[in-house]
């Protein structure tokens, strides 16, 4: 019954879609978390949401407008973290009631139109199409190649700003990178998961992986394999059992934390 | 393999401040701040408090700029300063976070990060550098332990590790023995001794902590400034500019450590039976847990000055334990040369 699954071709385009996105969501994650910045995903993805509204108001594909809507933000975020300093994740939280203002206005604004706002609320990964796979695949080998080139200096930036400055390195910049790179990631991660739910594949993957306990190389590639592992298993059991499978995919990931954190406590 | 440097003469400015001045929120913290520190003088900055010496110390790094007047590191306004790899800067540890998934050997390799191997991928050469930089300070047998997971003194280590991979010429220390044992702070003196004595380095250090320091920088600040006081120590007459390989200076000290152990079991064999406590002591430096007996080749290639450190040593600081040994006051920290530098 399940191999069968693999021959629809929704199902095959939803498994490339999960897995693109599982695979650079948490490389982004990682040193979000460890820069106590979990909260970016959310603010980036409601703004996405409203930036996805104006497009599905304005005829104009909602997936291009999200994305230009989440490089804004992120470049607002950036300013607005200079202008609030050691309150960081104050200008996240200004710019997050921003998004959710915006989009609520955009969907009450569009409810003649027949806007399908629970998709991008709670995502649709079985309704991806060919454009929608071929942004996701542009960004995501975008994404991880910026990630692998800039890769050590990720890790000092995160593990300390401020010896990445004395080394010469441009945290400035090496900051928006990031900040720019998750808009990325969350922008085209939104149709599959969400916008309530995609921050939950930058960061429980990550929470994962820290339980492990292990260094940074290891912490990074076993959450995106934790975040592959609930993609492929969380979309093969919502259709099992019928499940919406975003929701799936992000309680399986919460399902391996706590099994973690149970065995990580049993080994104590 | 630590690049030899042959274009550094001595006695060269490392750090100049020109009438620096420096306020925060109104408040003004540095005024009127002159001060040069030359090559391999070693600097100890000491003040209360809020005297401004993280401050200062966050102005020569560039992480803060001054309101008035000029900073040169080597020469250089530290506007156009673009050779960091010049400098290598151990943080406070509560500047670390200790949660941070990182091992040891990722942190020590991370010295070795900055503008210059932006875009560069590290190879064997690299790996072979750390390894060697973790061996030095005797932190190899760590390289897997997540930094968060070591003692003060273990971090204390890998923050120095990283810092000299690069093989700085100028070691910034930003307040590095708080939160550590007195035992482990006394090896730690000890090592920064070693350093200052054989190596061509020059050092700037920021503590609060001026009891700790007096018996070695002198008690007299060459310089003084509101709460600040600037203490030097020059070794310009020591083995002129002698040693450029650093991992090679603390082999050395390792060495010297582990002879010192040796000589001390030997001396608790001699009579009845190896008193426990000697030996529970000793397992607290991880040099010394290694087998003694096969190190006396290595010490033997030392130069005769650890020797003479060693009986120079006895009669001088009869509070000390022999391996402890402190270096010779031949340098006189108190009888410092006047030097025009110094305001």
């Amino acid at each position: 019954m399940i191999t069968d699954l693999f021959e629809y071709s929704f199902f095959q385009r939803a498994l490339v879609g999960g897995v693109l996105v599982a695979l650079v969501a948490p490389l982004v994650g990682v040193p979000i978390v460890l820069r106590r910045l979990s909260m970016i995903g959310d603010t980036l993805a409601h703004v996405t949401i409203a930036g996805a509204a104006l497009g599905l108001l304005i005829n104009m594909y909602p997936l291009g407008v999200g994305l230009v809507f989440a490089l804004l933000a992120a470049l607002a975020i950036e300013k607005l973290r200079s202008a609030y300093r050691g309150y960081a994740e104050l200008s996240i939280a200004i710019l997050m009631s921003g998004g959710v203002a915006l989009a609520s206005i955009l969907f009450t604004y569009g409810r003649g139109f027949n806007m399908n706002v629970s998709s991008y609320l709670f995502g649709s990964i079985l309704s991806l199409d060919a454009v929608d796979l071929g942004l996701m695949a542009a960004v995501a080998v975008l994404v991880f190649a910026a990630v692998m080139v800039f890769r050590k200096e990720l890790f000092l930036i995160a593990f300390d700003e401020e010896a990445a400055a004395v080394s010469g390195l441009p945290t400035a910049w090496i900051n928006m990178l990031l900040t720019v790179l998750t808009a990325l990631v969350v922008s085209i991660a939104i149709k599959a998961m969400g916008g309530l739910l995609v921050s939950a594949l930058l960061t429980v993957p990550v929470a994962c992986s820290l339980a492990l306990g292990k260094g940074f190389r290891t912490t990074v590639w076993s959450s995106v394999l934790f975040a592959e592992i609930a993609v492929v298993g969380g979309l093969c059991l919502a259709w099992v059992w019928d499940l919406a499978p975003s929701g799936t995919i992000v309680l399986l990931l919460i399902v391996m934390l706590v099994v973690l954190l149970a065995v990580r406590r049993l080994k104590r | 393999m630590q690049a030899v440097r042959t274009d550094v003469g001595c006695h060269e400015p490392v750090v100049s401040i020109h009438d620096l001045h420096f306020s925060y929120d109104r408040k003004t913290v540095l005024k009127d701040v002159n001060f040069t520190v030359l090559q391999r003088d070693f600097v100890g900055l000491i003040g209360p408090n809020g005297a401004g010496k993280t401050t200062l110390l966050r102005m020569i790094v560039g992480l803060l700029k001054p309101d008035r007047g000029e900073i040169r590191l080597f020469g250089q306004p530290i506007g156009q300063f673009k050779d960091w790899n010049k400098i290598g800067y151990v943080p406070q540890r509560s500047a670390i976070n200790t949660l941070f998934p990182a091992t040891v050997k990722e942190v020590v390799m991370s010295g070795l990060y900055g503008r210059g191997a932006m875009f560069s991928r590290f190879g064997r050469a690299e790996h072979t550098q750390c390894e060697e930089a973790m061996e030095a300070l005797g932190i190899e047998h760590l390289h897997n332990r997540l930094i968060g997971k070591l003692s003060g003194g273990q971090q204390q280590r890998a923050l120095l590790a990283r810092a000299l991979i690069r093989n700085p010429e100028l070691l910034i220390l930003d307040e590095p023995t708080v939160g550590i044992d007195a035992e482990t702070q006394e090896a730690f003196f000890h090592m920064i001794r070693h350093m200052h004595r054989h190596h061509n380095i020059t050092f700037l250090m920021v503590s609060h902590d001026l009891p700790q320091w007096t018996n070695w920088l002198g008690d007299v600040p060459v310089y003084r400034n509101g709460g600040l006081e600037f203490y030097v120590r020059h070794s310009h007459d020591a083995d002129v500019c002698s040693e450029n390989n650093w991992t090679h200076t603390l082999r050395q000290l390792r060495a010297q450590e582990r002879a010192g152990a040796f000589d001390r079991q030997m001396d608790a064999l001699s009579p009845e039976t190896p008193t426990d406590s000697e030996t529970s002591s000793n397992s607290n430096e991880p040099t010394n847990s290694k087998e003694p007996a096969n190190l006396e080749g290595t010490a033997n290639t030392e130069e005769p000055m650890d020797l003479q450190e060693g009986v120079a040593n006895s009669p001088k600081e009869p509070a000390n334990p022999p391996d402890e040994s402190e270096e010779p006051d031949t340098q006189n920290p108190r009888k410092r040369p006047e030097s025009p530098v110094y305001n």
